[in-house]
């Protein structure tokens, strides 16, 4: 029983500590996946968000995307009646979409065009049994067979996810104004079941490679041809950058708060949740001294239990630099805030945090520094995941905050009726998210499917995104990459530390689930979500 | 009423012709029609139930009546959907505050300025009067472009576009709860938002639906104070729907009162008080 308990409790710790390199690599390993798992998690909030359904052909869209991005990469060969149908049927779904009344009408007439032709060319393939719409050379006149390289399928890819939003909001979401959520619900799951279909048949079924240039393989960063010097810069830059970020995230919150108030009501310098890991942080730093040297609780396994502590005094010191610097940051908003209100806000002096903060962000810098030149081991196609995701994600930041498009898109998330009332057409919205979720699916696509091959056990890790929806809250962008991350490490960590000590396999596969289920109990709305209420 | 006032109001800026409308067997509005006039403040009353709300997303494009025609400006208006409307100069707030709850005072009334925001290509093609169909998702792709870089043009139409807001504000005396998410500030405070997000879109006719309900008195005197101040120092044409008698005929050029559907009086204030259907529908029969 008691190695039981030592084995759940202690003995991952040690584990942790005996090799803070391997520690490390397995950190990185599971941000990376994290990172992958948000990005597809990301198309459901960006859907969820602006129209309130919540997309089940998410998964789905990944798999599409990818699947039209190998099959333009592996060569394709469009019968030129073919081509001429599906160019006049799209084209003509995306005029008849807008709000001239002249080009609906083109648009009718093109897409009624498009299909007729197509039935032709269908109903003649169907007579003299010859290959479909797609396929093996023309049955009405020749094909056209062309490849195109990664740079040039990938546009084109794009193009086909845009054309596919229009054709989703033409054929489905338009007649779904306000409907219930579980209409428009099973509406999605409908969509799934054709995307899937349409997919294969166009693209084939079989099991595809996608090669996308970058070997799915580790790098090794000590042999970076770089001085020293300079990955120590750049990692202590990056350290800092993120320290520094923190800290104006923490300063605009305590400003809003106090603007919001009108001053009148301060905001608590820590609340009790910071000064409990404050303190806690504090008693691990102290405990070492106490109790470290003869506190053999674990009958043989004295040495290991010195490290604990040891480790528990480290783990201190950044819990009390963490809080400090959330302190200083409120200082700061406070102050900043007063220079608005005036006397309403009290002046408050926590100088002395700053030093703290300041050791604690260099400590971290120092810290991967030295990971780097005792040779961590990074996967390669992970990180450069991980760089495309975050690319994506800011894009997505100013596109949400900063354009005209993306304030009307804020507007329709929080009231269709008002939305509408200022001059937004809902359809055009509905099209611009439905491809830019489009997009997002292309990125998750490349991703996973330059992994682990592009086939229909693709569109299931739309599974492995809804955990981290539940995590991050169904609404929020910060949410669904923090959820993410908090996922991707967590299983990474149960996996390798608990895993092999209590002697469980495929922590992985279920620890997301778990998870999941422990925050449906305590906080369903998510971490970043919002608060559900319901009125009657 | 003033001479002051007399000689601002206009021509008819919408007629509304025997307009019906039905839900299935109920009928909400029963072959109304009435004008409003350039310049004036409209009000529709009645009790509740009548069909203001109703009149109103009629008039707004929110429900299409089963008959009858509305004349917008001199022509004779297609069915038509809300965002339309919007375009054409007509906007509203309504009966339950319907803000965007997420975003601060200034992203709400920024969203008043949506339409009128276009980016470089936009006012080139507009300028050039080639809004044809290739030309309009090719212009709104390229200004998308600036926009993402929030660049130059796209900087410097976000500015121009501040500064009226800016305006609106100081106007609203709404400058303290700039920054504030709207969904913290109190009803008083969000019905004035609602107000400014309105005015943001610097309408031709501007509908406001119960623009006091639920309100002190003193945050309906203020209310009374910035209807008058819009129709006064912008010229806007106001028509409002209001439950309580007593502010509105204050503040009314002209009345239109509507009973179960139908209209029972159309007047001055004065005339409409002291017309016997109208006393009847409120206070019900003389015992």
């Amino acid at each position: 029983m008691l190695d039981f308990l030592y084995n759940l409790v202690v003995a991952p710790w040690v584990g942790m500590l005996t090799d803070p390199l391997f520690l490390g690599e397995v950190v990185i390993g599971g941000v990376l996946a994290g990172v992958m798992y948000a990005l597809v998690a990301l198309g459901f909030v960006l859907i969820y968000k602006a129209s309130g359904v919540f997309n089940f052909a998410q998964g789905v869209m990944v798999l599409f995307a990818a699947l039209s991005l190998v099959g333009l990469m592996e060569g394709v060969q469009v019968n030129y009646v073919a081509l001429v149908a599906i160019v006049l049927a799209v084209t003509g779904i995306v005029l008849w979409s807008g709000e001239m009344a002249l080009g609906r009408g083109i648009g009718r007439a093109l897409f009624a065009g498009g299909v007729a032709v197509g039935a032709v060319k269908l109903g003649a393939g169907v007579l003299l049994p010859r290959g479909i719409m797609l396929g093996a050379a023309g049955l009405i006149g020749a094909g056209i067979s062309f490849k195109l390289p990664l740079w040039g399928a990938v546009p084109a890819t794009i193009l086909i996810m845009v054309a596919l939003a229009f054709v989703i909001e033409r054929v489905i979401l338009r007649y779904m104004v306000n409907q219930e959520q579980i209409i428009l619900f099973m509406a999605t799951i409908g969509l799934t079941f054709f995307l899937e279909g349409f997919g294969e048949t166009v693209w084939g079924s079989n099991v595809k490679k996608l090669d996308i240039g970058i070997p799915d393989a580790r790098l090794d960063l000590s042999k970076l041809a770089l001085p020293g010097a300079a990955v120590a810069a750049i990692f202590a830059a990056a350290a800092l950058a993120s320290v520094a970020l923190m800290f104006a995230w923490r300063v605009r919150a305590v400003r809003s708060a106090i603007d919001t108030s009108k001053g009148l009501v301060q905001p608590p310098l820590i609340g009790p949740a910071s000064l409990f890991f404050g303190m806690a942080g504090l008693a691990c730093f102290l405990a070492r001294f106490f109790v470290a040297g003869d506190a053999a609780f674990v009958k043989g396994k004295a040495e290991a239990t010195a490290m604990l502590f040891a480790s528990l005094s480290w783990f201190g010191l950044a819990l009390v630099a963490t809080v400090a610097l959330l302190a200083l940051a409120t200082w700061r908003g406070r102050r900043e805030a007063a220079e608005d209100h005036g006397a309403d806000v009290a002046p408050l002096h926590y100088g002395w945090f700053v030093a703290l903060g300041v050791a604690g962000a260099v400590a971290v810098a120092a810290g991967i520094v030295w990971a780097v030149r005792s040779g961590i081991l990074i996967n390669g196609f992970e990180l450069f995941a991980a760089a495309m995701a975050a690319i994506l994600v800011i894009v997505l930041a100013v596109f949400f905050q900063k354009t005209r498009v993306g304030r009307a898109l804020r507007a329709v998330a929080d009231d269709h009726a008002a939305a509408l009332s200022v001059g937004i057409s809902l359809r055009g919205i509905w099209v611009i998210v439905w491809a830019v979720a489009g997009i997002v699916a292309l990125a998750a696509g490349i991703i996973w499917g330059g992994k682990s091959g592009v086939q229909f056990s693709l569109s299931l890790i739309a599974l492995k995104a809804l955990p981290v929806l539940i995590l991050g809250g169904f609404t929020s962008v910060p949410g669904a990459i923090i959820g993410g991350l908090i996922i991707g490490v967590g299983e990474k960590l149960a996996e390798v530390y608990w895993g092999t000590a209590i002697g469980i396999d495929a922590i992985e596969n279920w620890f997301a689930y778990a998870l999941a289920l422990v925050f449906l109990l305590f906080r369903p709305q998510g971490l970043f979500g919002e608060k559900i209420i319901e009125r009657v | 009423m003033s001479e002051a006032q007399h000689r601002r109001i206009g021509d008819t800026v919408l007629k509304v012709d025997n307009i019906s409308l039905r839900f299935g067997g109920v009928r909400a509005i029963t072959g109304v029609s009435f004008e409003i006039r350039q310049g004036e403040i409209f009000s529709i009353i009645g009790p509740n139930g009548a069909g203001k709300t109703s009149m109103l997303n009629v008039i707004n494009g929110f429900y299409h009546p089963q008959e009858g025609t509305i004349s917008y400006k001199g022509t004779v208006r297609r069915r038509m959907r809300p965002h339309e409307a919007a375009a054409t100069g007509i906007a509203r707030t309504f009966q339950n505050v319907a803000l965007f709850r997420g975003m601060t005072t200034l992203d709400n009334i920024m969203t008043g300025r949506l339409l009128r925001m276009h980016g470089p290509a936009m006012r080139g093609a507009k300028r050039l009067g080639t809004l044809g169909v290739p030309f309009r998702p090719l212009a709104a792709a390229i200004d998308f472009v600036f926009d993402l870089a929030f660049w130059g043009p796209a900087q410097h139409e976000e500015i121009r576009h501040r500064e009226v807001v800016e305006r609106i504000i100081d106007f609203l005396e709404i400058q303290a709860i700039r920054k504030t998410p709207v969904g913290r500030l109190p009803y008083g405070l969000q019905k004035r938002v609602e107000l400014g997000r309105a005015l943001a879109m610097e309408p031709d006719l501007l509908l406001l639906d119960e623009p006091m309900a639920g309100m002190n008195v003193e945050e309906k005197e203020d209310m009374s104070r910035f209807v008058l101040d819009v129709n006064d120092e912008f010229g806007t044409t106001i028509a409002l729907i209001e439950h309580d008698m007593g502010v509105v005929m204050d503040i009314s050029d002209r009345v239109v009162v509507l009973d179960y559907g139908r209209k029972i009086a159309d007047g001055k204030p004065d005339e409409v008080r002291r017309n016997p259907d109208v006393i009847k529908a409120y206070l019900g029969e003389a015992h």
